[in-house]
C-alpha cells in the first residue's frame, strides 16, 4: 500500500541527509584551509620572531643626501633627497650593523640608532661602494642575536617572503611585518633583483625572509636585491669589515669537487641541422688529469642523459637540469650517458677533491691573485697558461692607481708574467718577488702583464698608498 | 712734476696705439683670409674648407665630406659643392679622405685663379697665443671669432695624432675651416666643437699636409708600419723602473709578424730611428714619434737602435726594417676611426668584414684565418644562430672561408640550393662554437623578373642579392641581354632580354634605378611587360629613374601614389602622376622607392618582400 505521507517523510529525510553531509563537507573544507592559514601565519609569526631581534632602527645623515644637482636633458635639476630613516640589520654578536646604502666615512654626518625603543651609540665602520652597502657598529656591552648573512635562502619565483621594517620615533618604533610572495627575478648588471607582493620597496634596508627565517632579499635603492647573487661580495665585506671569519667547513670538505668537464647546452640550430638531439649538453672541453678525461670523455661528445635521467630540455634550462643532475659531492660517482659519432656510449666517472686554488694577497701592493687552472683558461679565454691571475685590485693601492682613462696600472684578469724582473709562474713565484720588493723598498716596480692577448708593462709607484709612518704592510692569506 | 707729464703722454699714446693695433690684426687677418675660406654642402650636411691652391684643391676635415654609410666609411658624400666667399659655386670631387686624422681634400674646377692660404706650423705653436678661426656656423654666414691656444697637445681625445685646443668658438660647420695664428698663416683645421663650452679642438695643419700630399698620390692616406708591434712612451717612473734614458717601449710583438721577424722583442727600448735620437717622456711625444714614422713614404727601410735587457744590464741592438702599408684600422681602434667596408646579407641579418689584427686583439682571437663578424641582428637568421658581432667566422658547411668574398660567395652557392641549414664553424674569443643558420626563405620560390639597363644601373646587385637569398627565383633582364655592368670591371650575369621576358611567368617585376635607367623610359618592352603584370595584378615595383617606366605604362597605374628621386617629380607631374616624395611608396601592389641610398633601398626592398609573401 502507497502511503504518500510515508513517502513525504522520506523524501524530506533523504533531502535533510544530502544537505547536511554537504555542510560537513564543506565545513571540512574550511577547517583545512583555516588550518593552512593558520601554519602560514605562524611561520611569519616565527620568522619575525626570528629576525625581529636582529633589526635596528637607523636614522642617518650625511652629506649628499639631501639630493644632487645632477644634468638631466632639461638642465640642472636636484635629485629627489634620500629618507635618513632605514632598518639595519645586526650581522654580528658584536653588534655590526648593515645597511644597504653605501656611505663614505667621513661624509656621515649623524648616526643614531635604536634599539626597539631604546636608543645606543652606533658608529661607522665602512662602506662599499661596489656593493652600495656600509657597515655600522652598535656600541653597547649586550650580546646580540645577529642575521646568518651564510646561511641564505633563495630567490625563487613562488616563495613566501615575510620583510620586517622598522618605523622611527614619530611612530613609536614599531615594527611592520608583511608577507609576500615572490613573482619574479631579473638580472641588474651581475646581481639579480626581484618583485614580490606586499613588499615596499621605499623602506630601505628591511630584510626579506623566507618562511625558514633564512635571508634572500635586502630593499636597497627601491628594489629589493637578492641577497645570494652579491654572496661572496658580501662575505668578503663582511669579514673585511668585522674580521668575524665564515666558519670552516671541516678539512675533509676542503677543496671543491671536481670532475673536469666544461660544457654547455647544445646549440639547437646546430642539433636540428646535423640530426643530433636538440637537448643534451654539449662538451667543449676535458680538463687534462680529470676524472672525465681519465673516463674517457672527449669534446664533442653530447651528454644526454645523467645517471639514467634523461636531459629533456634546451637551452639554458637544460644547463640547469644537468648542473641538478651532477650533484657535485667529492666522492660521488656518476654515470653519463653521451652520443658521440651517432653512438650512444656509457661512461660512469666521479667527483674527486679539487685542491682550493691557491691564492695569495698583497694589500702593500693592492692585488689578489690566484694560479691559472684548466677552467680559468678555457673560461676567461686566457691566452696562457703560466701566470698568475689577478682577482681582484684594491683601490688607491699601487696597482689601483689609474695610469689612464678607465685603467690601472694592473686590473682584474690581467696575467702576471714578470715582477720586478723575476719571471712568474705561479704564486709562490710572485709572494717570492713580493718578498724582495719588501726586502728592497724600490720606488717603483716593472710589472709584465698579459691582458688579452697582448702583453704590457706598467709600472707600479710603491709610495702611492703608503700612509706617512705606516710600518703595517704585509699581507693575508 | 712736469717733468712726468710727457713720458705718461707717450705712454698713454702707445697703449692706445697698441689696442688699435691689436684690433688692426684681426680686421687684417680677417680681410687676408677670407677669400680663402669656403663653405662646403653636400646630401647630408656641410662644413667649412679652405683653399690650399690656385688651381682649386681645398683641406677640410675628413668627416665634413663622409657619405656617413654605417656599412663603408670610407665612402664619401654623393654631391659635393663648394660656396666660395663670392657666392660662387662650384661642384667638388673627394681626392682623399679620412676620419682620423680628420682630413679630407676636395678639388674644384675654378674658372679664375683662387687665392691659397699661407700656411703656418703647429709643431711652434704655444700655449697662450693668440688665434683666430673662420667658418661658417650652422650654415653660410661667414664667422670670424678668436681666441688662445688652450693647449698645444691634447693626447687625451683617442685621436691618432695629438690635437691644439683652443678657445675661439668652434660651432657645428665650423668644422674643416683654418685656425689662423697672428700672422694670418693656418696652423690647424678646426674640426671638434668639444662638448663644453670654449673647447675646440683643431687637427694641426702638418698633418693635414701630410695628408694632402698622399691622398695626391695614391687617394688615399698610405699608413705606414711595422707590423705588428704596440708601442708607449717611456715616463719617469719607467726610465727607473727600466734603467734607461728614455726612448719608445716595445710593449707587444706580434708572435709570427714582420717586426717579430725583423727581431724586435717586447720589452726593447727604440732610442734612435735612422740615427736621430728618439725619445719620448709623455705621450703626445709619443704620438709625434709615431707620426713620425707612420708619415714615411711606404717601402721606407728604416734603422731602429734599441736598448734590450740582458742579464747584467742591457745590449744595444740595430734593427733594419722595410716599412709596410699598415692594415686599415677598424671602428673602434680610435676616436672616429673606421676604415674597413662591411658586406651585409640583409635577408640573414650579417654584416661582416676583412680581419686585421686589431680586431683580433679587441675580440680576443687568435690567428686563425677567418671573417669579422660586426653586425648580427637578433631578429634575423643569423643572430637567432647565435652569431655576434666579434665573432670570427671559420668555416661554412666544412669549407674554410677566409675573406669576406669567399665567406659571402659560400653563403649564396647554399642559399641558392635553398638548404634548410647552413653550418657554421666561428670562434668567439677562443672558443670554436658550432651553429647553424636556418634562412627563412620568405619568398620562396617566388618568380622576379628585374628588369635592368645594360650599364649605370644602380643597386642592382643589392635587389638581386637581397631577393634570391629570400628564395625568390630572380631573373635578370636588359635591353640587350648581356650582363649587367656594374662599373669597376664587375658584372652581373643576366638571363634574358626584356623582350623575350613572359607575363605568364612572372609574379612580380622590379624595374631598376640608376642614371641608366633612364635609358628605359621609352624602352616598349619594359613598358608591355609592367603593364602586362599591372594588368593580371601581379606585383609591380620601381625604385630611382626606373619609376618613370612605370608612369610612362599610363592608364591605371597613374592612379597609384608613386615616389621617385625629387630631380624627377616635374616629369611625373606633367604625366599627373600621383607623386608622393616619400622614401617608399606601396599603393596596393605598386610599390616604389626613391632609391636615394641603401637604407632606403632596405625599405623598399622589405615593402617588396612584404607583398610578396
Amino acid at each position: 500500500m502507497h502511503n504518500p505521507r510515508w513517502l513525504i517523510v522520506l523524501t524530506l529525510s533523504a533531502a535533510l541527509c544530502a544537505r547536511l553531509s554537504a555542510q560537513e563537507a564543506e565545513t571540512g573544507r574550511a577547517a583545512l584551509g583555516r588550518e593552512m592559514l593558520y601554519a602560514l601565519q605562524d611561520a611569519v609569526k616565527e620568522a619575525k620572531r626570528k629576525i625581529g631581534p636582529a633589526l635596528v632602527h637607523l636614522h642617518v645623515s650625511a652629506a649628499g643626501m639631501g639630493g644632487q644637482m645632477v644634468q638631466t636633458p632639461f638642465g640642472m635639476a636636484r635629485t629627489r633627497g634620500t629618507d635618513p630613516n632605514m632598518t639595519g640589520i645586526i650581522i654580528s654578536k658584536n653588534g655590526h650593523v648593515l645597511i644597504p646604502m653605501f656611505f663614505e666615512k667621513d661624509k656621515v654626518e649623524r648616526l643614531e640608532a635604536w634599539l626597539g625603543d631604546k636608543e645606543c651609540r652606533a658608529k661607522f665602520v665602512a662602506g662599499d661602494k661596489q656593493l652600495q652597502m656600509s657597515i655600522l657598529k652598535l656600541e653597547t656591552d649586550q650580546e646580540f642575536s645577529p642575521i646568518d648573512i651564510y646561511g641564505l635562502g633563495s630567490a625563487d619565483v613562488g616563495n613566501w617572503v615575510v620583510s620586517v621594517f622598522t618605523l622611527g620615533k614619530e611612530r613609536e618604533f614599531a615594527t611592520f611585518t608583511t608577507l609576500g610572495m615572490i613573482g619574479g627575478t631579473a638580472p641588474s648588471g651581475a646581481e639579480v633583483q626581484f618583485n614580490a607582493t606586499n613588499i615596499n620597496v621605499q623602506k630601505t634596508g628591511a630584510p626579506v625572509v623566507d618562511l625558514e627565517g633564512r635571508l634572500v632579499g635586502l630593499i636597497r635603492n627601491n628594489s629589493v636585491l637578492a641577497v645570494e647573487s652579491v654572496r661572496d661580495a658580501l662575505e668578503k665585506f663582511v669579514e673585511q669589515t668585522t674580521g668575524e671569519k665564515k666558519k670552516k667547513k671541516d678539512d675533509d670538505e676542503k677543496g671543491q669537487p671536481f670532475i673536469g668537464i666544461i660544457a654547455a647546452a647544445i646549440n639547437e640550430q646546430y642539433a636540428e641541422a646535423v640530426g643530433l638531439p636538440k637537448s643534451g649538453i654539449w662538451v667543449k672541453h676535458v680538463l687534462d688529469d680529470s676524472p672525465a678525461k681519465e673516463a674517457g670523455l672527449m669534446p664533442q661528445d653530447l651528454i644526454v642523459a645523467v645517471d639514467g635521467k634523461a636531459i629533456e630540455r634546451t637551452g639554458g634550462n637544460a644547463m640547469k637540469f644537468y648542473t641538478s643532475l651532477l650533484k657535485p659531492e667529492i666522492g660521488r660517482e656518476i654515470g653519463l650517458k653521451i652520443l658521440r659519432n651517432g653512438e650512444e656510449m656509457e661512461f660512469r666517472t666521479k667527483f674527486v677533491k679539487r685542491d682550493e686554488d691557491k691564492t695569495y694577497q698583497a694589500d702593500d701592493v693592492g692585488i689578489s691573485v690566484k694560479n691559472l687552472t684548466g677552467t680559468d683558461y678555457y673560461g676567461k679565454s686566457l691566452f696562457t697558461t703560466e701566470g698568475v691571475l689577478v682577482t681582484e685590485i684594491k683601490r688607491g693601492s699601487p696597482a689601483g692607481s689609474s695610469v689612464r682613462y678607465g685603467s690601472t696600472a694592473i686590473m682584474q684578469n690581467d696575467v702576471i708574467l714578470e715582477f720586478m724582473g723575476q719571471e712568474v709562474k705561479t704564486v709562490d713565484d710572485l709572494r717570492n718577488a713580493i718578498e724582495r720588493v719588501r726586502a728592497e723598498k724600490p720606488d717603483f716596480v716593472l710589472v709584465k702583464l698579459l691582458r688579452g692577448r697582448m702583453t704590457e708593462f706598467s709600472v707600479l709607484n710603491m709610495k702611492i698608498g703608503e700612509k706617512a709612518g705606516d710600518g703595517s704592510k704585509g699581507d693575508s692569506k | 712734476m712736469t717733468k712726468y707729464l710727457l713720458p705718461t703722454i707717450v705712454l698713454t699714446l702707445w697703449l692706445i696705439q697698441l689696442r688699435v693695433n691689436a684690433d688692426d690684426i684681426a680686421n687684417d687677418i680677417f680681410k687676408e683670409v677670407d677669400p680663402s675660406v669656403v663653405a662646403i654642402q653636400h646630401e647630408r650636411a656641410g662644413g667649412s674648407g679652405f683653399i690650399v691652391s690656385e688651381d682649386g684643391y681645398i683641406l677640410t676635415n675628413g668627416h665634413v665630406v663622409n657619405g656617413g654609410d654605417g656599412e663603408d666609411p670610407t665612402k664619401p658624400a654623393k654631391s659635393i659643392t663648394v660656396i666660395l666667399n663670392d657666392e660662387t659655386r662650384y661642384k667638388a670631387k673627394v681626392v682623399g679622405h679620412s676620419l682620423d686624422p680628420d682630413v679630407a681634400l676636395i678639388k674644384i674646377e675654378p674658372n679664375t685663379k683662387l687665392l691659397p692660404v699661407k700656411i703656418g706650423d703647429a709643431e711652434k705653436i704655444k700655449i697662450g697665443e693668440k688665434v683666430f678661426a673662420v667658418g661658417m656656423p650652422f650654415g653660410l654666414k661667414r664667422t670670424f671669432t678668436s681666441g688662445i691656444i688652450s693647449n698645444d697637445r691634447r693626447t687625451d681625445l683617442g685621436t691618432y695624432t695629438w690635437v691644439l685646443q683652443t678657445d675661439a668658438a668652434i660651432n657645428p660647420g665650423n668644422s674643416g675651416g683654418p685656425l689662423f695664428n697672428q700672422q694670418g698663416e693656418v696652423i690647424g683645421l678646426n674640426t671638434y666643437g668639444g662638448g663644453g663650452n670654449n673647447l675646440g679642438f683643431t687637427v694641426p695643419i702638418n698633418v693635414a699636409l701630410v695628408m694632402k700630399d698622399n691622398y695626391l698620390k695614391h687617394g688615399r692616406f698610405r699608413r705606414a708600419a711595422l707590423p705588428y708591434m704596440q708601442m708607449g712612451e717611456i715616463n719617469d717612473e719607467m726610465k727607473k723602473a727600466f734603467g734607461v734614458d728614455g726612448g719608445v717601449l716595445v710593449h707587444y710583438v706580434m708572435p709570427g709578424t714582420k717586426a717579430e721577424k725583423d727581431g724586435f722583442r717586447l720589452g726593447d727600448v727604440i732610442v734612435e730611428l735612422n740615427g736621430a735620437p728618439v725619445k719620448a717622456d709623455n705621450h703626445a711625444d709619443f704620438l709625434s714619434f709615431r707620426w713620425k714614422l707612420v708619415s714615411m713614404p711606404v717601402d721606407t727601410r728604416v734603422a731602429f737602435k734599441v736598448m734590450r735587457r740582458t742579464n747584467d744590464g742591457h745590449e744595444t741592438v740595430t734593427i733594419e726594417s722595410a716599412l709596410e702599408e699598415d692594415e686599415p684600422m677598424p671602428r673602434g681602434a680610435g676616436r672616429n676611426i673606421g676604415e674597413i667596408p662591411e658586406t651585409r646579407i640583409d635577408v640573414l641579418g650579417i654584416g661582416f668584414r676583412r680581419m686585421v689584427r686589431i680586431a683580433r686583439l679587441m675580440h680576443k682571437l687568435d690567428d686563425a684565418p677567418g671573417v669579422w663578424v660586426t653586425w648580427a641582428d637578433g631578429s634575423l637568421p643569423a643572430g637567432k644562430a647565435g652569431l655576434r658581432a666579434g665573432d670570427m667566422i671559420v668555416e661554412v658547411e666544412g669549407q674554410p672561408v677566409t675573406t669576406p668574398d669567399e665567406f659571402e660567395a659560400a653563403i649564396e652557392r647554399h642559399l641558392t640550393a635553398k638548404k634548410e641549414h647552413i653550418v657554421i664553424r666561428f670562434m668567439r674569443q677562443k672558443e670554436i662554437e658550432l651553429t647553424a643558420i636556418k634562412p627563412y626563405y620568405d619568398i620562396k620560390d617566388k618568380k622576379i623578373a628585374l628588369i635592368a639597363p645594360d650599364a649605370d644601373g644602380e643597386y642592382v646587385k643589392m635587389v638581386y642579392k637581397t631577393l634570391f637569398s629570400d628564395g625568390a627565383n630572380v631573373t635578370i633582364a636588359t635591353p640587350s641581354g648581356n650582363p649587367v655592368d656594374l662599373g669597376g670591371g664587375e658584372s652581373l650575369n643576366t638571363n634574358s632580354t626584356i623582350e623575350t621576358l613572359d607575363p605568364e611567368a612572372f609574379d612580380a617585376v622590379i624595374v631598376a634605378g640608376g642614371d641608366g635607367a633612364e635609358g628605359l623610359w621609352e624602352n616598349r618592352a619594359a613598358i608591355d611587360f609592367v603593364q602586362k603584370l599591372f594588368g593580371k595584378k601581379k606585383t609591380v615595383c620601381a625604385y630611382g629613374a626606373g619609376v618613370l617606366v612605370l608612369a610612362n605604362a599610363g592608364g591605371k597605374l597613374l592612379e597609384k601614389k608613386l615616389t621617385a628621386p625629387e630631380k624627377y617629380s616635374k616629369i611625373l607631374g606633367d604625366k599627373n602622376a600621383k607623386y608622393t616624395g616619400k622614401t617608399v611608396e606601396r599603393d596596393e601592389k605598386v610599390i616604389t622607392g626613391n632609391g636615394f641610398d641603401k637604407a632606403a633601398m632596405r625599405s623598399f626592398l622589405s615593402r617588396v618582400r612584404l607583398s610578396l609573401r
